[in-house]
């Protein structure tokens, strides 16, 4: 079974390929109007809108990132992880009902038209649109890159084709059935996505457990005797870093527009009360591998059963190819795709929103034939990510670090706490996104160092609060649409 | 609750204040990862000594983020929920506090132990901090027909609709 490793990787990850381009077919027969491509005609149900939020919130990042960094930090991103029971019930709170209702009562098709329809404000709206936008081209250059990168690791054994090529085969796929299908097949691939995903997860939770003698008491042994302190809850990186790593991530959720759009997409506000348990336990099960895969290779590392590693994130393919069998290697590629694709795809969606939707509105336009527009856009979107992330050097890199922090700084003011706060107006509304996103992109610009490790997006999401409810307090209460202002009160 | 972006907003300049606290009397990079001195790919924390003098501005940083939490929560329910919210604030809070407590205890130890799976510390992190919050959870699935959203309110919403899509809210409000 050794010899044909490669072989029977491939065969899973190409399985995985047909199978999303069977849902393309499918959803393309349930797409019929912009409300279907983008917020699947509101007719989601209970579990899939659960498994949508878990797979869209769990990124590639989660497979090999995130074992690279327990690999070379300790527990410091077990912050991340832990704050899934604080970040999936908050945005719930905050938005699961208001969203869903508000977006029912006016049609809305995406978060920038519940934002305008809140605070009776086309800048807001358009503001909105606009750190969407940036935040689509980043997260989706930089999945985008690393999507092209493992198939061509995968590919290696068979046949030699540039980055370009795979980069070109992989989003010539994802934008298949996100144009046929738009939102619907996005959702569905997500549900098959975290299905492979949870199961991927467990399997190598178990796997990582027989591979250092001890499981996790030995792994812990070993990490303490090298370095205390990587097994204190502050890892390397020490404690005012990794508290601020829990303010940004348990606070940050409710602000990230691929997750939180799902819920305008629930058949009704009831599904929510069953789908947010469903979606913390799927989250917290797929983490597993997470921290599995990172304790297991600083163990081995650090025990000399394994050679050193050049970089922290080879920590997830070493694991998988010298500690798993073929067939659960094949499934966690597979898992990586999806954890890759199930994200872009509901970026891609954003993404076209705010381009033929919400950006004209804030200019006072509308696009004639909007769905039919949608689906250009989708493609032209998905083809300057991949652009940026193959030849976008370090802009790449700019664009993809303005991802969770920002959003989190952007929208938490903005739609978490403005959707439920009735003195919130629209000039704090403005100033907030304004302020957040040039305080994101200065820290990074000039590379201005935090104190004590602080997480940038911190200290922008700080900022955004504290100017969207002082400003809020400070200034004449706006008007607000009577049928809004019943939705708040409910 | 009413207050409820006050408190989010005072949490917020409280936990601002820690943070200028704390860099104005610790060295500010005395927290940061050093290099590990044979494995290149992987950091050391370059021993625990540099988090006990911040500890206490820690304290307050967690502590806040976790009360502004409960305050963003608390905007998302009815008003009867807050003794709802209040338990699962007080639990995350427990869980915090054993953590700190238990790091404390552990960054002072001259011989460190695993206990289970996990060092004491950790183990306050991912089955206290980690679960304890789940209360959360709990609060919304047997609460949701009284605090999130009960069939009165979704009575309200039809009738809202009703009256939205025959134009005479719209019209009204203009």
């Amino acid at each position: 079974m050794e010899e044909s490793r490669s072989t029977i990787i491939i065969g899973f990850v190409f399985a995985y390929f047909l199978l999303c381009i069977g849902v393309g077919l499918w959803a393309m027969s349930r797409t019929k109007s912009t409300h279907d491509f983008f917020i699947a005609g509101r007719n989601l149900g209970v579990f899939v809108t659960a498994i949508a939020i878990m797979s869209s919130t769990m990124s590639g990042f989660g497979f090999v990132g995130g074992p690279g960094m327990v690999y070379s930090m300790g527990s410091t991103s077990f912050w991340m992880i832990i704050c899934v029971t604080l970040s999936y019930p908050l945005a719930y709170y905050l938005l699961a009902k208001r969203l869903r209702l508000m977006a029912e009562l006016r049609n809305a098709v995406s978060l920038p038209d519940v934002v305008v329809a809140r605070y009776k404000s086309p800048a807001a709206g358009g503001l909105t649109a606009l750190a969407i936008l940036l935040g689509v081209i980043g997260y989706m250059s930089a999945q985008v890159a690393a999507m092209a990168t493992v198939l061509q690791i995968l590919l290696a054994d068979f046949v030699s084709l540039s980055l370009g090529a795979c980069a070109l085969i992989s989003v010539a796929l994802l934008v298949f059935y996100c144009v046929t299908g738009g939102i619907i097949a996005s959702v569905y691939t997500d549900l098959i996505q975290g299905a492979i995903m949870l199961v991927a997860a467990v399997l190598v939770f178990l796997a990582a457990f027989n591979a250092v003698e001890g499981g996790f008491a030995g792994m812990s042994e070993t990490i303490m005797k090298d370095d205390p302190g990587a097994m204190s809850p502050w890892g390397t990186k020490g404690m005012i870093g990794c508290l601020s790593f829990y303010f940004v991530f348990a606070l940050g959720l409710a602000g990230q527009p691929h997750i939180v759009t799902k819920f305008m997409m629930n058949r009704s506000v009831a599904d929510a009360r069953w789908s947010l348990p469903i979606t913390v336990i799927g989250f917290g099960t797929t983490a597993l591998l997470w921290i599995g895969i990172g304790l297991a290779m600083r163990a081995l590392v650090l025990q000399g059963d394994h050679a050193t590693l050049s970089a922290a994130d080879q920590a997830a393919p070493e694991f998988l190819t010298n500690y798993t069998s073929p067939v659960l290697a094949g499934v966690v590629f597979a898992g990586l795709f999806a954890a890759i694709m199930s994200t872009v795809d509901a970026f891609l969606n954003i993404g076209a929103a705010a381009v033929v939707h919400d950006i004209p509105k804030a200019f006072g336009k509308t696009v004639n034939r909007e769905l039919l527009w949608a689906r250009v856009a989708t493609v032209l979107i998905a083809l300057l990510a991949t652009g940026f992330g193959l030849y976008g050097g370090e802009l790449v890199g700019l664009l993809a670090a303005f991802g969770w922090g920002t959003f989190a700084a952007a929208l938490v003011p903005t739609v978490g706490i403005g959707l439920n706060w009735k003195r919130a107006t629209p000039a704090a509304a403005c100033v907030a996104i304004a302020v957040s996103l040039l305080v994101n992109f200065s820290i990074k610009v000039f590379a201005i160092p935090m104190p004590f490790g602080i997480d940038p997006g911190a200290v922008a999401l700080l900022v955004s609060l504290v100017l969207f409810i002082g400003i809020s307090l400070c200034s004449r209460p706006a008007p607000i649409d009577p049928d809004i202002e019943e939705v708040m009160e409910l | 609750m009413k207050k409820a972006p006050l408190i989010i907003l005072m949490c917020c300049l409280g936990i601002v204040a820690a943070l200028v606290w704390a860099a104005i009397t610790v060295e500010t990079t005395a927290s940061l990862a050093k290099p590990h001195a044979l494995q290149s790919s992987m950091q050391t924390s370059g021993g625990m000594q540099r988090d006990l003098g911040i500890w206490a501005p820690g304290v307050v940083v967690g502590v806040l983020t976790l009360v502004a939490a409960a305050a963003a929560f608390s905007l998302g329910v009815k008003r009867t929920a807050t003794r709802g919210i209040a338990v699962a604030a007080g639990l995350s809070l427990i869980a915090f506090t054993g953590m700190m407590l238990a790091q404390r205890n552990y960054a002072g130890a001259e011989i460190h132990a695993v206990s289970g799976w996990f060092t004491a510390p950790v183990n306050w992190l991912l089955f206290g901090l980690g679960i304890f919050p789940a209360a959360y959870v709990g609060v919304w699935v047997f609460g949701f027909r009284r605090w999130i959203f009960s069939p009165e309110d979704q009575a309200k919403f039809d009738s809202l609709l009703e009256r939205s899509r025959s134009g005479e809210n719209r019209k009204g409000g203009e």
